[in-house]
């Protein structure tokens, strides 16, 4: 080694500032040696060692929450100028897939956010959409579909998993993961979201659009004039496409509910019978008839007809894991006074 | 995808394409350090993390029309130099030169700390008060040349000066530096013999 006199004879060197700066495990080796050689120089070393930590100190309390924030923060403004928010409006190619789903649509958005991670979204008055990125990526989405009486779970290409309610479907480009993590959702969907302290995790449900990272959460949008959102845990928020300044923040237990184009409206909702569809319980809340039959049509997979009327002001309750129809028939039958008969896919009640 | 095996002109290349995992990738690798720069200027971290926000968003908008030659962190570094003086002169434009002097400081994050956690660190607080007595521009060229490792000419062109300005900054500024702690060396040699003295 050459000698080392003053503090700048060693600041000038690069395995000195490795070992300093970098704690670089080898340069460190070498001047601890190097000072066994020359104790006399402890003093001088130790002086050019804290000027270096000194300069270096400033701004350390960068974090990766700090980064992740800030990630978030340009990604939301580079994302508005490319991404493509609900393609329903102005794309008609995409406007057919679209309506497939769209005959469902009650958009109740459930969502369980299991890991802490808010989005800061930035308010912008860029509210225009470009969607020729859309034209021009067209052919890239996949779109995985329940028909009536059928769940499923789909693995997502960046480890989140949705649990995809009958009669709903989602939709995601091939690049999902990469560039974004945007879902089109119709229907009702659990999601379980992987971390990813980069991506925000997106859902676009008729026109609302929620915002998570790291999250699990249950989306169900089956009547077309009214989406609700359904937080569990953690925190997300909630905004009206195009309208991000307007935003809601949910608390777990919080939902919001927007029935047309109607105003968002928060309130408090029941975490104990809000997710049970997802694990094959079938509940009733003091339902009316006509309810009664849309959910049980779209969990069965069959078509309820009604004969004689149903008394209007009887309301319907019951709790039902993993029956067949048959039995949930029998009990309620005998309970509200109806009969019934199943042919293949063909109910029918009778009411006496 | 594995971008730390690639060159900077290579991923330059990716983001230039529309790649959004590239360009994220030079976010986390260079984010940190620009925001260590800024505190070489001012102690308003929003100030800061807002143009770093808008140097990143910038960026990704003219992506189509800026070459890399070498090094993304110099272009980042000088773009932000630039972005960050501009906003800071725009922040105190009331207030006089002195006054948006007085906070372009370096060490009062560091002291506050040591106060913070009541850790009585003599080296370093000699340090801190010599490196506060060096002129802010021979500072600003030694931090980015030791702790950043831009070459002289990168220096040269960000503080718009010319190359052997920049070797004299950075000389000065050491010598000075050199002087003053000799000196408080000195001091304390003196003060322990006056000490065995009164022994």
């Amino acid at each position: 080694m050459k000698d080392f006199n003053a503090i700048d004879d060693f600041i000038d060197d690069p395995s000195f500032r490795n070992w300093v700066l970098r704690n670089d495990p080898e340069s460190g080796l070498s001047w601890n040696k190097w000072l066994v050689g020359n104790p006399e120089k402890l003093e001088v070393l130790n002086e050019a060692r804290a000027v270096l930590l000194e300069l270096d100190l400033p701004g350390n309390d960068w974090n990766a929450e700090k980064e992740r924030v800030l990630h978030q923060k340009i990604q939301l403004r580079i994302n508005k100028k490319t991404i493509p928010l609900h393609p329903k409006q102005n794309n008609i190619k995409y406007y057919a897939i679209y309506r497939y789903g769209a005959k469902a649509a009650v958009i109740a958005f459930l969502l369980i956010v299991s890991v802490v991670g808010f989005l800061q979204l930035k308010n912008s008055t860029e509210k225009e959409i470009d969607n020729s990125a859309m034209l021009q990526e067209g052919d890239k989405w996949i779109t995985k579909s329940n028909p009536k009486g059928q769940k499923s779970k789909i693995h997502l290409p960046d480890g989140s998993t949705v649990i995809l309610n009958a009669e709903s479907d989602i939709r995601f480009s091939i690049d999902f993961g990469k560039s974004d993590r945007d879902v089109f959702l119709k229907g009702e969907s659990f999601f379980e979201v992987a971390k990813d302290s980069l991506l925000p995790f997106r859902v676009f449900s008729g026109d609302l659009v929620t915002t998570a990272l790291g999250t699990s959460f249950n989306i169900n949008s089956f009547d077309k004039n009214k989406v609700n959102v359904q937080l569990a845990t953690g925190q997300v928020k909630v905004f009206k496409e195009k309208l991000e300044s307007e935003s809601l923040v949910l608390q777990p237990g919080e939902e919001v509910i927007m029935e047309g184009h109607g105003p968002m409206i928060k309130r408090n909702f029941d975490r104990q019978i809000a997710f049970l569809w997802k694990d094959g319980i079938l509940k009733f809340t003091d339902v009316s008839f006509s309810e009664f039959k849309v959910t049980l049509e779209r969990w069965y997979g069959v078509e309820i007809e009604f004969k004689g009327t149903p008394s209007s002001t009887i309301l319907i309750s019951g709790e039902y894991k993993d029956k067949y129809l048959s039995s949930v028939l029998e009990s309620l039958g005998y309970a509200y006074g109806f009969e019934y008969e199943i042919e293949q896919k063909k109910v029918t009640i009778k009411f006496n | 995808m594995d971008f730390s095996s690639l060159s900077e002109v290579e991923i330059w290349g990716l983001v230039k394409s529309g790649n959004q995992q590239a360009f994220s990738y030079i976010y986390s690798t260079f984010s940190k350090d620009l925001y260590k720069y800024g505190h070489k200027f001012t102690q308003d971290t929003n100030l800061i993390e807002d143009v770093i926000q808008d140097l990143f968003v910038h960026i990704w908008d003219l992506k189509k029309n800026i070459n890399v030659k070498n090094s993304i962190k110099f272009y980042l570094f000088a773009c932000f130099r630039r972005e960050l003086i501009k906003k800071i002169k725009c922040a105190y434009k009331n207030e006089s030169l002195e006054e948006v002097h007085s906070k372009f400081k370096w060490e009062a994050s560091f002291l506050e700390i040591l106060d913070e956690n009541q850790i009585i660190l003599e080296s370093s607080n000699k340090i801190s008060q010599a490196l506060g007595q060096i002129p802010l521009r021979q500072k600003e060229a030694i931090y980015l040349r030791y702790i950043q490792e831009l070459s002289y000419d990168e220096i040269s062109k960000m503080m718009d000066v010319q190359v052997p300005s920049v070797y004299n900054l950075i000389f000065k500024g050491l010598k000075k530096l050199k002087n003053i702690l000799s000196f408080t060396r000195t001091s304390t040699k003196f003060s322990g013999l006056l000490f065995l003295f009164f022994q």
